[in-house]
C-alpha cells in the first residue's frame, strides 16, 4: 500500500512557495521544534558566580537555556534539509528517482481509510499534524491561478466563446484507448465508482474554494452524452437502471473540465491561507520587513518605522550619523519615501539636539539648581524608546483559579512556560543589575560615599575612591524619604536622617538582590512547571512576606529608575530595571510574571514576510514611563472614578429653587353635562369569537401553498441530483438547505461566510478538502501536465501538417464525396482541361459566365507548365502527378458545383413563375367572387333603407295625428277647465337691479327683517339664502305661504275683490294638517280668515291650499266656479292623489252643507311639467298655484328647467312684497 | 279643543270683549306633542316673549319652529288680544315645514 500511494515526485514545478509552506506545516512537529531549538550553544554565566548562589544552574549544563531570538538562516535551512532528507529516506524510498529529488514534494504517505474516507472527515489530528486544512486545500487551485501557461488561458477563452462541442468525431475516438495509462491505472487501483466520486468531489472542492462561477463539473446522464461533450475529464452515469458514477478521460481533448480559467482566489480566503497566526505581508509592508529583518523578533511594527530616535545618546549610533545615507541606500528594499523620511527626520533631530540641550540647561539654571545635563536621552524617554511587557491586567480578585470557560479569550491560552526566566530581561542585563546592586551596597557598607547638600555639591566635593553614582543615589533617596534638605535642621537631625537613609537604602538593595536570586531561578520555574501544566492566571509566588518585599522592591526600583534624571544610566540597564519593576509588580499582586511565560511560538513566525496576526495577547507592551507601580491594596480596591463636579458641591452650592408655576396648571375640573340624557357608555364585555374554529381555515398539507417557478425548481434539482449521485456530506447539506428558503426563494445556507475558520473546518470535514487534496493532488496535476504536454505536441504537429496538406484538407472538408469515376465524368473532365489548357480566356460561354470568370481567376502558372494532354490516355497517364490531379480536381469540383447551382436556379425559377401564375389566377377568381358578394350586399342594404324610410314616414304621420288629437283634447280641456296657454312667458330673467337686490339679501344681517309676508311673518336672510335661492334648496313654509298669499292677493286686487269676498282664496300650509287632525269643523277660524263661507264659496274662482306631507310640497286646488277639485303633484306630472281630492270634496260638502250638489262636482287632473329632481317641488307648487290662479295651463306655461330662475324671481317678488310693479301678472 | 274652537268663534265676541280688562292675566298652554308648558301672560304682551321663552327652554331656535293657534300661524308681534285668545287656550308648536321631493 505505501508503495502504491506514494506520489511521484515531480521536478517540473517551479513555484514551490505554497508547497514549501505546506510541507513545513505538515511536517513532523519534532522537526519544527528541532528547527526552532537549533540556536547557538548555551552560554555560561558568571552572573551566578558573582552572586554566589547555589540556586543557579550549573554553567556547564548543555541544556539550551538561552538561545538566539531568531535562528540564523543558514542553520534553519540546513536543519530543514536535513530533516527532509531524513523524512524522505524513512518514508518514500522511491527507487525510480532517488538522485533527482532533493526534498520531498509531498507529505509522507498516510495509510488511507478503506471506504468513503471523506465522509469521516480528515484524519485525526493526533496521527497527522493537519491543523490547517485550508493550506492543503489550496494546493490544486494554485495551478489555475498562476499565470504560468498563457496558452491555457487562450484555450479557456475560446472555450468560453464556443461552448458547443466542436470536436469532430474523427478526432475523438470512442475507444477506451483515449485514456492515458496513468489515469487507467489509478482508476483500476481505486475502483471505478469510488475513483469517479472522489475525483468529482475533488474538482468540486476546487471550484467551491475558488468561489468560481462555473460550479462543479457536469455529470452527464449517459456515456454517449459524455462522449459528445467537451473537457478533459467527463463524469457520467453508467447503466440504465442502477446508475453508476463513472469518469472518463479524453486524452485528446485539451480543455480542462472547468469552464473558467483566469480566476483569482477569493481575497478573504487568501488572507486565511497562511493564517498560522500570520497573514501574508502586503506589498507596502515588504520594505518594513526588510528593514526590520535584523531587529529583534517580536517587536511591534512601530519600531520598524524609521522614527527620529536614532540620534540618541547610544554611543554606537553617534559616529554613524554622517554615513547614514549611503548605508541606508545600500539596502535594496528600502523605498524612496522611507529614505526621504529618514533623512528629513534625522536632519531635524541633529539640528535640534544642541538647541534642546541648551534649553534644558537654561531650564535647570532658572530653577536655581545647577543640574548638569548628563543624559540627553531624556528627550526621548517620552518617545516610547523603552517599552516593557506586562501581563494584561486581570480582574482584581483573590487568587482563585477561575474556570477557563467563564473567562473570555484573553490570550492566556496562548501562553507557555518559558525555558529560561532570564530570557526576557537578558542575562547580561540582570548580571549588570546585580553588579550594580552589590557594588552600591558595598559602597554604602564601606562608607565610600560623599554626603552633600545638593548633587552639585556632591560633584564638587567628590574625592578619589568615592562612589559618585551611589552618593547621588543616596542623596536622592534621602530627599525621597525626608524631603528636601533644609538649612534650619540641626546637625543631629541631619545625621540621623543620613543614617536612616543609608540603612534603608542598604536594606532595599538587599531585598533587590534577594529578589533577583529567588525569582530568576530556573529551578523555581521548573517547580512551577511541575505544579501547573499551563501558566495560570494568578500565581502566588513565595510566602506573603516575600510578596510584600517584592512590592518594596518594585517601589525601590521605581526610585532607581527615576535617578535617570540626575545620573547616567545606560539604556539596557534602564530597560532591565523597567522589566524588573513589572516582574516585581506581578509578584506583589500574585499575578503571572511576564518573564516566566512566552507566547506560543508559531511555526512560520520566523519566516520573513509575516506579521503576527491581531490576536488577543495576554502580554501587552507599554512605554516604560507609563507603567506605574501600584500597591496591592490600591489594585484590589481601586478608587471609584471621581469626577470634579460632585466634589465641588458643598452646602453652599445648594440654593432654593422656586416652585415652578404658570406653565403647567392643574387641569380645570369639568363638570359632567347636566343633560338628563347623558349616560356613560357601558363597557363592552363581549369578546370576538370565531363562529367556525380556526383550524378549518388552515389549508390541508397535501395542497402546496405556493407553486414553484422553474428557477426555484432548478435550484432544488441540481443539489438533489448531486446529493443522490455523490452522496457526500456537503452535497447532502446543500440539498437539505434547499428545503428552507429565504424571502427571495434562495436556499438558506446557514453560514454565508464560508471563509471563516469555522466554516473552513466544517467544509474540510464535510467535503474532505484535505484528505482528497492530499490523495489526488499529485495525480490531478500529473493528468493536467500530461494534457498540457500533449496539447503542445499536438500544436506542433498541427502546424507541420497544415503546411504540407492544405489543399488536400480543403477537399476533404467538402461535404460532397470524392470524384465519381464514371466514364462520362472522366470525359468531361478531360474536355474541360483541354479547354483550359488551349485558351484559358476563351472558355466556352455556353456553360455559364460564372464559370468562365472562375477560370480566369485561376493562376495560369501550373497550366502553362503542363500543356494539355493530346489524348485521353495521356490525360489519365498524368493522373499520377499529384499536383495536377489536385489542381484539376479542384477546378472540376468547382465547375460541377456551379453547374449544379445553375441548374437548380433555373428549375426553381420555372417553378416560381408557374407558382406565380397560378396564384394570380386564384387571386383574380377570388376578387371576382368578392365583388359579386359585395354587389348583393349593397342591393340588400338599399332595400332595407327604403323600407326604413317608408316606416319612418308612416310613424311621422301617426305622430302628427296624435299631436293634433292632443291639441284638440287640450283645447277641449281648456274649454272645460278654463285653463289656457299664456300669452307671454311667465318666467323671464330678472333685471340687473333686482338681481342686485336679491344678492344683497343673501349678504344681509341674519337678524334683519328683509320682508314681511301678508300673514305678518318676517322673512330673514335664512329664508332666502338657505331655503330658496340655492338651486337644490328645499323651500320652507315661509316662502311657500308668503308666495301663495301674494298670488291670491294679486288676483283679488286685480279683480277688485276684497279679502272677505275674494276671487282667489289661499290657505296656509298649516290648514291641511289641521283639517286632517281636527276635521273641517276645527278649521272654522282659518276658513273665516281666508274669507271662505257657505254664502260666497261658489263665487270664488280659485282656492289654493299648499300641502306639505312627508317633505313634499303639493298643491290642492278647489275651483268652485268650475265645480272641480284637483290636486297638483309635480312628482306625478300634475296628477294628484285621490284621497286628497276626496278630502277636498268633503271640505266643500262641509262648507256648502245643503247647497252641495254632488253631481256638479268632480275631481279632475291637470297635466303639468313633471319634477325629475329631488328639490324643486316647492317651486313647482308655487308656479302651479300661479297658473291656477291666473287660469293658465301649467303645461304650456313653464318647464322644469326654468325653475332655478323662478327661485330668483320668487325671491325678488318676496322682497318686493307682492306681485306688483315689476312682478305684475297682468296680461298673461 | 272643540271648546276652544267654539270660544274662538267670531259669533260671540261681544260678551268676551269686556273680559280682557277684567282678568288681566291668562294661562296659555304651549305644547309640542311631547311637552306641555304653561305660561301666564298679560293679554297685551307680545307672544314673542312666550315663544322665545319656550324655545330657550326646549333648546330650539325660533326660526325652526312654528307656533299655531287653531291652525293659524302666530307671529311674534301678535298678542293674545289680536288672536282673541282665551284663558286656557293652547298654542301648538310645529316644526318648520320643509319639502323638496
Amino acid at each position: 500500500m505505501p508503495g502504491q500511494a506514494a506520489p511521484t515526485p515531480r521536478t517540473t514545478r517551479k513555484s514551490r512557495g505554497l508547497r514549501f509552506l505546506t510541507d513545513s506545516c505538515l511536517g513532523d512537529s519534532d522537526q519544527v521544534s528541532r528547527r526552532r531549538s537549533s540556536g547557538t550553544p548555551t552560554r555560561a554565566t558568571n552572573f551566578t558566580r558573582a552572586l554566589s548562589t547555589s540556586t543557579w544552574a550549573d554553567p556547564g549544563t548543555p541544556a539550551p537555556r538561552a538561545r538566539l531570538a531568531q535562528p540564523s538562516p543558514l542553520s534553519a535551512t540546513s536543519a530543514l534539509e536535513a530533516d527532509s532528507e531524513e523524512q524522505q529516506q524513512a518514508a518514500t524510498p522511491s527507487p525510480s528517482l532517488p538522485s533527482v529529488v532533493r526534498r520531498p514534494l509531498y507529505p509522507p504517505p498516510v495509510v488511507l481509510p478503506p471506504a468513503t474516507p471523506y465522509a469521516h472527515g480528515p484524519l485525526p489530528s493526533s496521527s497527522s499534524p493537519l491543523e490547517h486544512p485550508r493550506v492543503t486545500a489550496i494546493r490544486i487551485r494554485r495551478r489555475i491561478a498562476s499565470p504560468r501557461t498563457p496558452s491555457r488561458f487562450n484555450r479557456y477563452i475560446t472555450k468560453f466563446i464556443d461552448a458547443t462541442p466542436s470536436i469532430s468525431p474523427a478526432r475523438a475516438p470512442k475507444s477506451p484507448g483515449s485514456e492515458t495509462r496513468l489515469f487507467k491505472q489509478r482508476r483500476e487501483q481505486e475502483g471505478e465508482e469510488k475513483f469517479a466520486r472522489e475525483l468529482w468531489i475533488l474538482l468540486r472542492n476546487d471550484s467551491y474554494m475558488r468561489g468560481c462561477w462555473c460550479g462543479p463539473p457536469n455529470i452527464f446522464n449517459s456515456r454517449d452524452e459524455a462522449e459528445a461533450a467537451v473537457g478533459h475529464l467527463r463524469f457520467y452515469l453508467a447503466g440504465s437502471v442502477d446508475k453508476k458514477f463513472r469518469v472518463l478521460q479524453k486524452k485528446d481533448d485539451f480543455r480542462w473540465h472547468c469552464n473558467c480559467g483566469n480566476k483569482e482566489y477569493h481575497a478573504v480566503y487568501q488572507n486565511l491561507v497562511n493564517s498560522n497566526g500570520k497573514r501574508p505581508a502586503e506589498d507596502s509592508e515588504i520594505d518594513l520587513i526588510s528593514q526590520n529583518q535584523d531587529s529583534k523578533r517580536g517587536k511591534s511594527i512601530d519600531r520598524a518605522i524609521p522614527a527620529p530616535t536614532e540620534s540618541t545618546s547610544d554611543e554606537e549610533e553617534q559616529p554613524q550619523a554622517p554615513a547614514i545615507i549611503p548605508a541606508e541606500s545600500s539596502k535594496p528594499a528600502q523605498s524612496m519615501w522611507a529614505q526621504a523620511c529618514g533623512i528629513v527626520s534625522r536632519a531635524v533631530v541633529t539640528m535640534g539636539s544642541p538647541l534642546v540641550t541648551l534649553l534644558g540647561t537654561l531650564r535647570e539654571q532658572l530653577r536655581g539648581d545647577a543640574y548638569e545635563i548628563l543624559d540627553s536621552r531624556r528627550q526621548n524617554t517620552g518617545n516610547g524608546t523603552i517599552t516593557v511587557k506586562r501581563m494584561k491586567r486581570q480582574a482584581p480578585l483573590p487568587a482563585t483559579e477561575q474556570p477557563a470557560s467563564e473567562v473570555e479569550d484573553d490570550g492566556f491560552d496562548n501562553l507557555v512556560w518559558t525555558d529560561d526566566p532570564t530570557k526576557r530581561i537578558g542575562f547580561e542585563n540582570l548580571q549588570r543589575l546585580a553588579d550594580i546592586f552589590v557594588s552600591q551596597s558595598e559602597s554604602v557598607k564601606n562608607n565610600t560615599i560623599t554626603l552633600g547638600q545638593s548633587i552639585a555639591a556632591i560633584r564638587l566635593e567628590i574625592q578619589e575612591g568615592q562612589d559618585l553614582s551611589t552618593s547621588i543615589a543616596v542623596h536622592q533617596y534621602r530627599e525621597h524619604m525626608f524631603g528636601p534638605m533644609s538649612a534650619e535642621d540641626s546637625d543631629d537631625k541631619q545625621a540621623k536622617q543620613w543614617t536612616d537613609t543609608m540603612e534603608e537604602y542598604l536594606g532595599k538593595l538587599g531585598l533587590c538582590i534577594n529578589f533577583l536570586q529567588r525569582v530568576y531561578d530556573r529551578d523555581r520555574l521548573e517547580e512551577l512547571k511541575g505544579k501547573y501544566a499551563t501558566p495560570p492566571r494568578h500565581l502566588p509566588l513565595g510566602s506573603p512576606t516575600f510578596r510584600l518585599c517584592a512590592g518594596m522592591v518594585g517601589r525601590f526600583l521605581t526610585f532607581i529608575r527615576s535617578l535617570q534624571t540626575v545620573s547616567n544610566i545606560d539604556t539596557p540597564t534602564l530597560e532591565a530595571i523597567s522589566q524588573m519593576i513589572v516582574d516585581a509588580n506581578a509578584v506583589h499582586k500574585q499575578e503571572l510574571l511576564p518573564s516566566f511565560v512566552e507566547q506560543k511560538l508559531e511555526l512560520t513566525e520566523s519566516m520573513p514576510g509575516y506579521f503576527p496576526e491581531d490576536k488577543a495577547s495576554a502580554i501587552e507592551e507599554i512605554p516604560a514611563d507609563d507603567f506605574e507601580f501600584q500597591r496591592l491594596y490600591d489594585h484590589r480596591f481601586p478608587e471609584p472614578e471621581t469626577s470634579d463636579w460632585p466634589s465641588q458641591v458643598g452646602p453652599g452650592y445648594f440654593r432654593l429653587v422656586p416652585k415652578r408655576k404658570g406653565i403647567l396648571k392643574p387641569s380645570k375640573e369639568w363638570h359632567a353635562p347636566a343633560s338628563p340624557g347623558y349616560v356613560a357608555t357601558p363597557e363592552k364585555t363581549k369578546k370576538l369569537s370565531f363562529i367556525n374554529p380556526v383550524h378549518k381555515f388552515i389549508p390541508p398539507t397535501h395542497i402546496p401553498s405556493k407553486i414553484m417557478t422553474p428557477e426555484e425548481a432548478a435550484r432544488i434539482v441540481g443539489p438533489k441530483f448531486q446529493a443522490d449521485i455523490v452522496r457526500d456530506e456537503h452535497s447532502i447539506r446543500v440539498f437539505e438547505a434547499t428545503r428552507t428558503v429565504d424571502r427571495d426563494g434562495h436556499p438558506l445556507l446557514e453560514n454565508e461566510d464560508r471563509f471563516s475558520l469555522d466554516a473552513l473546518e466544517r467544509d474540510d470535514k464535510e467535503m474532505g478538502l484535505t484528505y482528497l487534496a492530499k490523495k489526488y493532488d499529485g495525480f490531478i496535476n500529473d493528468v493536467q501536465d500530461e494534457m498540457e504536454k500533449r496539447a503542445e505536441e499536438d500544436k506542433e504537429n498541427r502546424t507541420k501538417t497544415s503546411l504540407k496538406l492544405t489543399p488536400r484538407r480543403r477537399i476533404v472538408q467538402m461535404p460532397y464525396p470524392r470524384f465519381p469515376s464514371t466514364p462520362e465524368m472522366r470525359q468531361r473532365r478531360a474536355h474541360l482541361c483541354a479547354d483550359v489548357a488551349s485558351s484559358p480566356a476563351a472558355s466556352s460561354p455556353g456553360i455559364n459566365p460564372l464559370m468562365s470568370r472562375k477560370t480566369e481567376e485561376q493562376p495560369p502558372k501550373p497550366i502553362q507548365k503542363k500543356p494539355g494532354p493530346s489524348s485521353l490516355e495521356d490525360f489519365f497517364a498524368q493522373d499520377n502527378d499529384l499536383d495536377l490531379q489536385l489542381d484539376i480536381s479542384t477546378r472540376k469540383f468547382e465547375q460541377l458545383q456551379i453547374d449544379r447551382q445553375i441548374k437548380d436556379e433555373v428549375e426553381s425559377a420555372a417553378l416560381r413563375s408557374a407558382e406565380d401564375k397560378r396564384k394570380r389566377e386564384e387571386e383574380e377568381a377570388l376578387r371576382e367572387q368578392e365583388w359579386r358578394l359585395e354587389e348583393q350586399r349593397r342591393r340588400r342594404e338599399e332595400e332595407r333603407r327604403r323600407e326604413q324610410e317608408a316606416q319612418r314616414q308612416r310613424e311621422e304621420e301617426r305622430r302628427r295625428e296624435q299631436e293634433a288629437q292632443r291639441q284638440r283634447d287640450a283645447e277641449e280641456f281648456a274649454a272645460l277647465t278654463g285653463l289656457r296657454a299664456p300669452t307671454r312667458p311667465l318666467i323671464t330673467p330678472l333685471s340687473s337691479d333686482w338681481n342686485l337686490r336679491v344678492s344683497n339679501a343673501t349678504n344681509a344681517n341674519s337678524q334683519t327683517e328683509l320682508a314681511k309676508t301678508l300673514e305678518g311673518q318676517p322673512l330673514t336672510r335664512r329664508d332666502f339664502e338657505e331655503k330658496l335661492l340655492p338651486p337644490t334648496a328645499w323651500l320652507n313654509d315661509n316662502v311657500i305661504i308668503g308666495s301663495i298669499l301674494h298670488i291670491a292677493d294679486y288676483v283679488n286686487k286685480a279683480k277688485g275683490a276684497t279679502d272677505q269676498e275674494p276671487q282667489c282664496a289661499a290657505f296656509t300650509s298649516y290648514f291641511w294638517p289641521r283639517l286632517l287632525s281636527h276635521g273641517a269643523g276645527g278649521c272654522g277660524r282659518l276658513l273665516r280668515r281666508a274669507g271662505v263661507r257657505k254664502a260666497n264659496l261658489l263665487d270664488i274662482d280659485t282656492i289654493l291650499i299648499p300641502i306639505c306631507e312627508q317633505s313634499h310640497w303639493t298643491l290642492a286646488v278647489i275651483r268652485p266656479g268650475k265645480r272641480t277639485v284637483t290636486h297638483v303633484d309635480s312628482m306625478r306630472g300634475g296628477h294628484g292623489d285621490e284621497s286628497v281630492k276626496t278630502k277636498l270634496l268633503e271640505l266643500v260638502r262641509f262648507i256648502l252643507e245643503d247647497q252641495f250638489v254632488e253631481a256638479d262636482w268632480k275631481a279632475v287632473d291637470y297635466e303639468g311639467p313633471r319634477q325629475t329632481n329631488g328639490w324643486d317641488c316647492g317651486v313647482f307648487t308655487i308656479t302651479n298655484a300661479m297658473c291656477m290662479a291666473l287660469g293658465l295651463n301649467p303645461r304650456f306655461t313653464y318647464t322644469e328647467r326654468q325653475l332655478t330662475l323662478q327661485r330668483r324671481r320668487l325671491a325678488a317678488m318676496l322682497l318686493n312684497e307682492g306681485f306688483k310693479g315689476d312682478f305684475s301678472l297682468d296680461g298673461f | 279643543m272643540a271648546d276652544n274652537a267654539e270660544n274662538g268663534s267670531p259669533t260671540q265676541p261681544g260678551p268676551e270683549m269686556g273680559g280682557p280688562q277684567a282678568n288681566e292675566h291668562l294661562n296659555i298652554k304651549v305644547t309640542d306633542n311631547n311637552n306641555e308648558v304653561f305660561f301666564k301672560i298679560k293679554r297685551s304682551t307680545k307672544l314673542e316673549k312666550l315663544m322665545t321663552a319656550f324655545c330657550e327652554r326646549q333648546g330650539k331656535t325660533l326660526a325652526s319652529v312654528r307656533f299655531l293657534f287653531e291652525g293659524q300661524r302666530v307671529q311674534p308681534t301678535d298678542t293674545p288680544d289680536t288672536l282673541e285668545m282665551q284663558d286656557g287656550d293652547t298654542l301648538e308648536v310645529h316644526q318648520e315645514q320643509v319639502g323638496g321631493c
